[in-house]
């Protein structure tokens, strides 16, 4: 179909908060008969426009509770907005939860019939498509074992592998292309490619905004429910970058005093030190071999990096990020929990945590180590050492270049 | 439209499959365990109801099991209804999917167990003498109104409980008290004229006594009573779905 694609019209949609967004019991029923409060009215979302045609993919960019996924519920017909209209063309289906309906006795290969009809497959369609299904997927011979037995990774790999295949004219992706492993997920975004260049109408809610300015023409961003910008990704991308920055300057108390780390780091506020200081990096140390402190070490060695966190108020789940840089290149290494897929948790006190790396190949010479607490959504930081830590790669000077790996050569 | 409804039949099947290779997968037994429920009911009630308060009912254990299973498929799948939609609340958000699914589901997975424990009705019956006949085919409509019927009360309850969850905790204590307000260990000629004539109104009272005429006693059930029962659980079943589709454009804001 040439013409497919949702043209959104000025959406609105109100949630209505009883005492608090959540469940109705009998009880607040019985309690608003006797006393007839109004429902306090929230708007998710209000007065987002939105048109994408065949082959175009457009990102939506916000933080949690900005109204994303409300949206994207409207636009796939399963919320009912309040305000505005829809006009869809086509078949549109979503990328949304892969594991949705799996069951955990059940094989690989039943669960694609699950996921399938789910997806809005009929069993005949599934049936054509079994055998592409299933050798995307890689699974191999584990399809016909109890998915029970599978790894996070493998089940993600299934239902990726029908939704991939579900054919729609439009297609709803929210957050899930940042799931599995490095090689499945560049596979995924390819697929999707596929999928868009073949004609299919794509929108994309991603937090990851490298992924953003690759797959789509156009992009909005929506905070507190309403677009806030429009335009192309990567000037969008931008932006957004500079308001974390912002927010962070924001919250960065002023009257904050310098202070020196037990590693004998001095840290300033806004010098080399920013956030909200809610929750502090309070020390932060470099670990060798032997698990003795470090402050130099040879190529090719293994380091671990402890960081002592301190929470002045309970932290929902925050990001920890860190990276190494020398002179003007400030990530050489770039690192952060989100996109390794390792959950901090909820802080309150104390707290620490350690990151492993197996080997540091880097060349000799002076380094400078940054670290980061960050709010869940990468709103702002709490804390954020930056260029603070030093490390030195000892060795053979004479080595040029970022990398100096142990080695040796031969003449064969 | 065509595509529609064979992707919604597909969906019940699929879901009707999951519910039903899924539940007893991991057992050592497999499937034996459906039978165990009705098996351990019909003994307490043969053994207190048939030897120590004796209703002098004839063919008891062949009586006690007809009611016990019966009413066992509407039960579970009340029970499986009253949830369904509340615990799937990422199906829901899937643009395309058949909410109006999910109770149907509810009530056929349920369906399956049921026929798959009428060999042990038979095994009971052959023991006590029962010998079935060409009237047992009888049972046929029967399964349909009580189809019917349990389907509407499903409808309802999986839509009301999305608007409050203490749906979920009354339905239980309902279906407990159904089991003792319907003539499922005793029968409606054991007890007082005057509750007779309210409790035969009840449609699980007409189905249940339909099917111990049409299979226990070889004959015709009592079209009549499974007429106006079909005709009240048909008028229900439609109310009962236009409620639910009118409430389904609200569930996901309220799970």
């Amino acid at each position: 179909m040439a013409t497919a694609g949702i043209t959104a019209v000025e959406l609105g949609k109100a949630f209505r908060w009883r005492s608090g967004p959540r469940a109705r019991t009998l009880k607040q029923m019985a309690l608003n008969g006797f006393r007839r409060t109004p429902p306090q009215l929230h708007w998710a979302v209000r007065g987002v426009s939105l048109e994408v045609k065949a082959g175009e993919a457009i990102g939506v960019l916000g933080h949690n509770g900005s109204g994303k996924s409300t949206l994207l519920r409207m636009l796939g017909g399963v919320m009912a907005p309040d305000e505005g209209s829809i006009a869809r063309h086509g078949k549109v289906r979503g990328l949304l939860e892969l594991t949705n309906g799996i069951h955990q006795d059940l094989s690989g290969r039943e669960n694609i019939y699950i996921n399938g009809v789910i997806a809005g497959l009929t069993r005949r369609e599934i049936n054509a498509r079994l055998d592409r299904i299933i050798a995307f997927s890689e699974l191999g011979e584990a399809i016909d074992t109890p998915v029970r037995t599978y790894s996070s990774g493998m089940k993600l790999r299934l239902g990726f592998s029908v939704a991939a295949h579900a054919d729609p004219d439009v297609l709803l992706i929210d957050e899930v292309l940042s799931v599995g492993d490095l090689s499945f997920r560049q596979k995924c975004l390819e697929r999707i490619h596929e999928i868009r260049d073949n004609g299919c109408a794509i929108v994309l809610i991603t937090h990851e905004l490298e992924q953003l300015e690759r797959m789509c023409e156009r992009a909005i961003w929506m905070s507190d429910g309403r677009c806030i910008a429009s335009g192309a990704p990567n000037m969008l991308v931008g932006e957004y970058r500079v308001a974390m920055d912002v927010e962070t300057r924001l919250r960065t108390p002023e009257n904050a005093e310098a202070r020196v780390l037990p590693n004998g780091v001095r840290l300033v506020m806004g010098e080399n030190r920013f956030g909200s200081l809610d929750a502090e990096i309070v020390d932060v140390r470099l670990i060798g071999r032997d698990g003795q402190i470090i402050k130099a070490l040879a190529p090719g060695a293994p380091l671990a990096v402890e960081l002592d966190i301190r929470a002045h108020k309970p932290i929902a789940d925050p990001r920890l990020s860190l990276s190494i840089g020398r002179g003007d290149i400030d990530d050489l290494m770039d690192l952060n929990s989100d996109r390794d897929a390792f959950q901090v948790g909820d802080l309150t006190g104390e707290a620490r945590v350690r990151i492993d790396l197996k080997r540091l190949d880097l060349a000799p010479g002076e380094y400078k180590l940054s670290a980061g607490l960050f709010e869940s959504d990468w709103r702002y930081s709490y804390d954020y050492h930056w260029q603070a830590h030093p490390l030195v790669v000892t060795g053979d000077a004479a080595d040029r270049g970022g990398f100096a790996p142990p080695r040796k050569w031969i003449r064969l | 439209m065509q595509a529609k409804a064979r992707h919604f039949s597909d969906v019940v099947l699929t879901l009707v499959r999951r519910d039903f290779l899924g539940r007893y997968r991991n057992t050592a037994v497999g499937m034996l365990w459906a039978l165990v429920s009705p098996l351990l009911y019909l003994l307490v009630f043969y053994v207190v109801f048939g030897h120590v308060l004796q209703l002098g009912i004839a063919r008891y254990a062949s009586f006690v099991l007809v009611g016990v299973l019966a009413w066992g498929w509407t039960q579970a799948a009340v029970l499986q209804a009253v949830t369904a939609i509340t615990t799937n609340g990422s199906m829901l958000s899937q643009p395309g999917f058949p909410v109006a699914s999910l109770p149907i589901v509810a009530v056929a997975s349920n369906l399956v167990t049921f026929v798959i424990s009428l060999p042990l009705l038979l095994v009971v019956m052959l023991i006590e003498g029962a010998h079935p006949g060409a009237a047992a085919l009888f049972a046929l409509p029967i399964v349909l109104v009580q189809f019917v019927l349990t389907l509407a009360v499903s409808y309802l309850v999986a839509g009301l409980n999305v608007a409050a969850r203490d749906v979920q905790f009354i339905i239980p204590v309902l279906l407990q008290i159904g089991y003792y307000v319907t003539p499922i260990f005793y029968s409606l000629d054991k007890i007082p004229a005057a509750y007779r004539q309210v409790l035969a109104f009840s449609p699980m009272a007409v189905i249940i006594d339909g099917y111990r005429a049409a299979l226990i006693d070889n004959q015709a059930p009592n079209w009549t009573s499974l007429a106006v029962a079909f005709v009240v659980s048909l008028a229900l079943l439609l109310l009962a779905a236009r409620y639910f589709v009118h409430a389904s454009r609200r569930f996901l804001e309220d799970i």
